[in-house]
């Protein structure tokens, strides 16, 4: 198994037969930051952003030892919009589809990985005049796809809101009610809804859960409505979502909106109880106190292991592994800031 | 027709097969980079925006001076002129 980690300053893979002993790689396309991958048995595409160069995806047929940028990477051809960061890649497991989600917010879509078309039922949803960046820019950071029905399909855009397809990309609706709008001087509208993170259940595709600017969400009907759930959290605010195939359901509270770092001064894990409807502190094997790092929204991720494993990194550089219910162990090497994580089995 | 050569910054060596250095003949330094992009279209996302004027914080150097080919005030080259694509750097 292989767990690519993107960073500020390039792609490191580490690899493990055991999920206990695990090597890390040099760095790979050093100089870029790596803002997404996704990692398939027969390539590698990694979302490359640089402040000078721009965003663009390559990929590597070799297993990193060479890269070469795709013949056409997302670029907005009929609007003002750039592409200014490559959010996520996905390849839709019922059509074979890849979408990428970029910033400025928008939708890509592609056949073989190589020629991305712009998918312009996004693009001009009628909400779009009232798009609106948060800090981490207007991003498309989220993507998911119902596991039998090929035509729905769910967004994430910060700081827009939730959108739902019901035919396969050629409409969209907003789908925040009962989501807390931000609060701004601009009148009340349906978007305007800085979702950091969204994650589907694996096994109850009515069921959603997300991680907001102000509060964590679950939805029990496929988006159509939201309630809060955060009891037990010592704060609502955070980045990063996960939820493994036997349905732990992570988040890692920071301190505030105003004071992003880890809540208390402690880098801890929540874990939900679907039963209880509650929150519980899942953080053995974590440091104590007198942490005051970030982790980024993209910064999390599981794999399907019987014993299924969850793993994040910080913007410090340290990543950690939780194989099952053992604690959290910290994998060798200290790495540049880390903005993503995904894997790969074998 | 002078015979130049023109400098890829490193990150973007895997849009020219590898090639740091390319030579080509042309006699303005427009002329040079548009040859250039033809010869190595995935190098044109990254050099030039949707405008087709150069990236902010790039700047071209030809006798460790800068210019500006796509901003109108083109040079004429002469043979193994140099033309360096930087990246410009700041702060510390």
């Amino acid at each position: 198994m292989k767990l690519f980690v993107g960073t500020e300053k390039g792609l490191f893979v580490y690899s493990t037969s055991d999920r206990k002993s695990w090597t890390l790689s040099e760095p790979m396309l050093a100089g870029w930051e790596v803002s997404s991958v996704l990692p398939l048995k027969d390539k590698w595409l990694v979302g490359t952003t640089h402040y000078v160069y721009g965003a663009t995806i390559r990929q590597s047929k070799d297993e990193g030892k060479s890269f070469s940028q795709c013949e056409a990477s997302p670029s907005y051809k009929d609007n003002d919009f750039n592409v200014n960061r490559i959010w996520q890649m996905v390849k839709h497991p019922l059509t074979g589809k890849y979408y990428t989600g970029v910033a400025e917010a928008g939708l890509f879509e592609s056949d073989d990985a190589e020629l991305w078309e712009e998918v312009k039922s996004l693009s001009a949803h009628e909400t779009r005049s009232l798009w609106q960046p948060g800090k981490g820019g207007l991003c498309l950071h989220t993507i998911l796809f119902h596991p039998t029905n090929p035509n729905r399909i769910w967004l994430a855009i910060s700081a827009v809101g939730a959108f739902r397809s019901d035919d396969g990309g050629k409409s969209w609706q907003v789908k925040t009610k009962g989501i807390d709008a931000i609060i701004t001087d601009e009148k009340p509208s349906e978007v305007g809804r800085c979702v950091h993170k969204m994650v589907l259940h694996p096994h109850n595709p009515e069921k959603l859960f997300l991680q907001y600017h102000h509060g964590v969400y679950a939805s029990d009907n496929a988006g159509d409505s939201w309630y809060k759930i955060e009891e037990g959290l010592p704060s609502n605010f955070g980045f990063p979502m996960a939820i493994t195939h036997d349905e732990k359901l992570f988040v890692i509270p920071l301190e505030s909106d105003g004071l992003r770092f880890s809540a208390e001064g402690q880098l801890r894990t929540y874990q939900f109880d679907h039963e209880a409807k509650r929150w519980y502190d899942s953080s053995e094997g974590l440091e104590g106190k007198g942490n005051y790092g970030t982790i980024l929204r993209d910064a999390m991720t599981v794999d399907t292991q019987k014993n299924p494993g969850v793993y994040f990194g910080t913007t410090g550089g340290d990543v950690f592994a939780r194989i099952g219910n053992e604690p959290w162990q910290r994998l060798p090497g200290s790495l540049p800031r880390i903005s993503m994580l995904r894997v790969l089995e074998s | 027709m002078p015979s130049v050569s023109i400098f890829i910054p490193t990150l973007l060596h895997d849009c020219t097969n590898g090639q740091r250095r390319l030579r080509l003949e042309a006699t303005t330094a427009h002329d040079a980079l548009k040859q250039l992009f033809e010869r190595y279209p995935l190098l044109k996302v990254h050099l030039l925006d949707k405008e087709g004027k150069l990236r902010p914080h790039l700047v071209i150097l030809s006798e460790g001076l800068p210019i500006k080919p796509f901003e109108g005030s083109d040079i004429p080259l002469s043979q193994n002129q140099e033309l360096h694509i930087m990246q410009a750097v700041s702060g510390g």
